[in-house]
């Protein structure tokens, strides 16, 4: 077991490593050069920033040299100050970190609330014409993407005077009740697409196990209906479904940016959007090399979790 | 890890690869021998055996062609008539006017094509080099199917969004930053999908009997294992077909695809959301399309597998 956590956690830093290498060679592919994407226009006027610049990454000494101080600040977390605000990326990073981790966290919530409870019921009675909605249901989620759906949502809240904020952020401190409120419609949108693959999952995983010899025997022996599902199929049956939501965590990622742009929510998506499209080169590198470090360890946590849950699995 | 994840969907493996529920003994003998009897599949036993697989083709069809003959039929997407701005659907503006008074049917039809061409095309080429890398590692073995591996893990550690990001960073935002993040982020999956067949096949009678009558590599390949691994590919490019219209029109929506005035069916969404109170069908038309296409192909991807797959038949 100690080995395979070893091995496992080796390869995700193997892996972070290689992705900050790609973007430091996609920084010196920038058109423009290395200087003018780390400084802005702001360089042309200033010798002392271009000095200071060249000084901090070693942009005068041989290129391995270079890769060694950009690494170097990139491990101790500093990547920087933005382009367009001159304020430090790192700081930014982590004030907008919170955001993303709510709406992602209550996304995945929302979608084991809807998607596992639907499952199981569709597993119970599979088949069946609620079965067969149920499944219909899924595949109308998993087929609308969340930038649709949301945008939908928007139009449904907006016509029918829900009164519910269709943009913007409230801070929960500045008014809880209205940060719920402003974070309800984003929740939503990721979250539902997610439950469509929870739901799927669940269902094939719980139908398998009711076909396990272990079940028959559990019934076999007289035991009560409702005690076979809960201590005999669900144990085993949702063990899928954990790893399912650790292993769409890229979805996750992706999905809000998409979400965080459409509800303007200052999540990290939409900074990181801002620098690429601002061509602020700091802030794009510095949320690539986040989100690609995000999804390589919770991809491990899965594996690790997975390793965890399932007995049968040694190593 | 599969079509989803890599396409900008959440990662689903019930309808990808992983079978569902096993059927009890019985129905698994039942469905045997029909399938031994059953004559060899025509369109219209097709449609005759799965009517929903049958209105996605023909939804998707009629997509085609309104993507095909559309523009020529219609008006320019790009003209501007001030007398039609945010006008209300009409016998001369069936889907009403845009913000600029531009008809919105054009811009549909227009934006369909850029967007189903777009997906066609990326898909398309993802097929043909991440089928061709898994045929030669498969049969090559070794250090090739090593390095096939290795490069195909690296793409897959890589969320689409920010595959994208990082493309656009590099290429600024545009067409061949779409197509390149489609097809870098579905080759591996096409690579896995024809590598393991390609290593079955090597070693069956007739494929030694092949290489042993003198018969070159290439012929081997292209004559022996890829008319058996047509089928699996066929699914997988359905999968990576609606893969690639959500990620089209999310980068596009996310204003880091196809720039305006053109239109695509994110970037006429992208549009219509800014004006969806005042004139709904700027937004409804291309949200509504979008996901009738997306939902065809899956659909029809699903119908079509089940079709091929007996251990996902109900009946």
């Amino acid at each position: 077991m100690f080995r395979y956590v070893a091995q496992r956690a080796m390869t995700a830093a193997l892996t972070i490593f290689g992705v900050a290498t790609v973007v430091f060679v996609m920084m010196r592919l920038v058109p423009g050069g290395i200087i003018e994407a780390l400084s802005g226009p702001a360089s042309l006027q200033s010798p002392e920033l271009v000095e200071r610049l060249e000084e901090k990454y070693g942009l005068d000494k041989p290129l391995i040299v270079q890769y060694g101080l950009w690494l170097g600040n990139a491990l101790r977390g500093d990547f920087g100050e933005s382009l367009g605000t001159r304020s430090s990326v790192t700081t930014e990073l982590i004030r907008r970190g919170g955001v993303t981790l709510e709406l992602t966290i209550l996304a995945t919530l929302v979608s084991l609330l809807v998607g596992v409870p639907a499952g199981v019921f569709a597993a119970l009675r599979r088949f069946s014409p609620t079965d067969g909605a149920i499944r219909i249901g899924a595949l109308v989620f998993l087929s609308i993407p969340e930038f649709v759906l949301g945008t939908l949502l928007i139009y449904v809240v907006s016509t029918q005077g829900l009164g519910l904020p269709v943009s913007g952020y409230v801070a929960a401190g500045d008014d809880l009740g209205g940060h719920v409120r402003s974070m309800l419609l984003p929740v939503l949108s990721l979250g539902l697409v997610i439950a469509a693959v929870v739901m799927r999952v669940t269902r094939s995983s719980v139908v398998e196990v009711l076909g396990e010899p272990y079940v028959v025997t559990a019934r076999a022996k007289g035991l009560a209906a409702r005690s076979v599902t809960w201590r005999h199929v669900m144990r085993t049956a949702l063990i899928p479904t954990v790893t399912i939501v650790a292993i769409n965590t890229g979805y996750l990622l992706s999905g809000a940016v998409i979400v965080e742009r459409l509800f303007s929510l200052p999540g990290l998506g939409r900074y990181a959007l801002e620098g690429i499209l601002g061509r602020d080169y700091p802030i794009a590198q510095a949320t690539v090399i986040v989100g690609a470090a995000t999804f390589v360890l919770a991809n491990l946590a899965a594996d690790l979790f997975y390793a965890y849950l399932d007995p049968r699995i040694t190593y | 890890m599969t079509a989803g994840k890599a396409a900008g969907r959440p990662a689903d493996p019930i309808a990808r690869d992983a079978p569902a529920a096993p059927p009890t003994g019985r129905r698994r003998t039942l469905q045997l021998e029909e399938r031994a009897v059953r004559p060899r599949g025509s369109v219209w036993s097709f449609a005759r055996r799965s009517p929903i697989g049958a209105v996605s083709a023909l939804t998707l069809l009629a997509a085609l062609a309104a993507a095909l003959i559309g523009p020529w039929l219609g008006g320019d997407p790009l003209a501007t008539d001030p007398l039609a701005v945010f006008a209300s659907p009409s016998a001369e503006y069936p889907m009403g006017g845009d913000y600029l008074g531009r008809s919105v049917l054009d811009r549909l039809l227009a934006g369909l094509r850029v967007s189903l061409a777009l997906a066609v095309v990326a898909a398309l080429l993802s097929a043909v080099i991440g089928a061709f890398l898994g045929l030669v590692a498969g049969y090559a073995g070794g250090g090739v199917d090593e390095a096939v591996g290795r490069l195909t893990d690296v793409l897959f550690a890589f969320p689409t969004l920010l595959l994208a990001l990082l493309v656009a960073m590099v290429l600024g935002p545009g067409i061949t930053g779409i197509i390149v993040t489609i097809v870098a982020s579905t080759i591996p999956i096409f690579a896995r999908v024809a590598r393991g067949p390609t290593l079955s096949v090597r070693g069956t009678e007739y494929a030694i009997a092949a290489r042993v009558g003198g018969a070159s590599p290439a012929r081997v390949l292209f004559r022996h294992v890829l008319p058996n691994i047509t089928t699996p590919l066929l699914i997988q490019l359905a999968f990576t077909l609606s893969g690639a219209l959500i990620a089209e029109s999310g980068l596009s929506f996310l204003g880091l695809g196809v720039q305006p005035p053109r239109p695509s069916l994110g970037s006429l969404l992208n549009d219509g959301r800014t004006y969806m109170e005042l004139a709904p069908w700027t937004m409804l038309a291309p949200a509504l399309t979008l996901a009738a296409a997306i939902l065809a192909i899956n659909l029809l991807g699903d119908e079509l597998q089940a079709l091929i797959d007996p251990r996902l038949r109900r009946r």
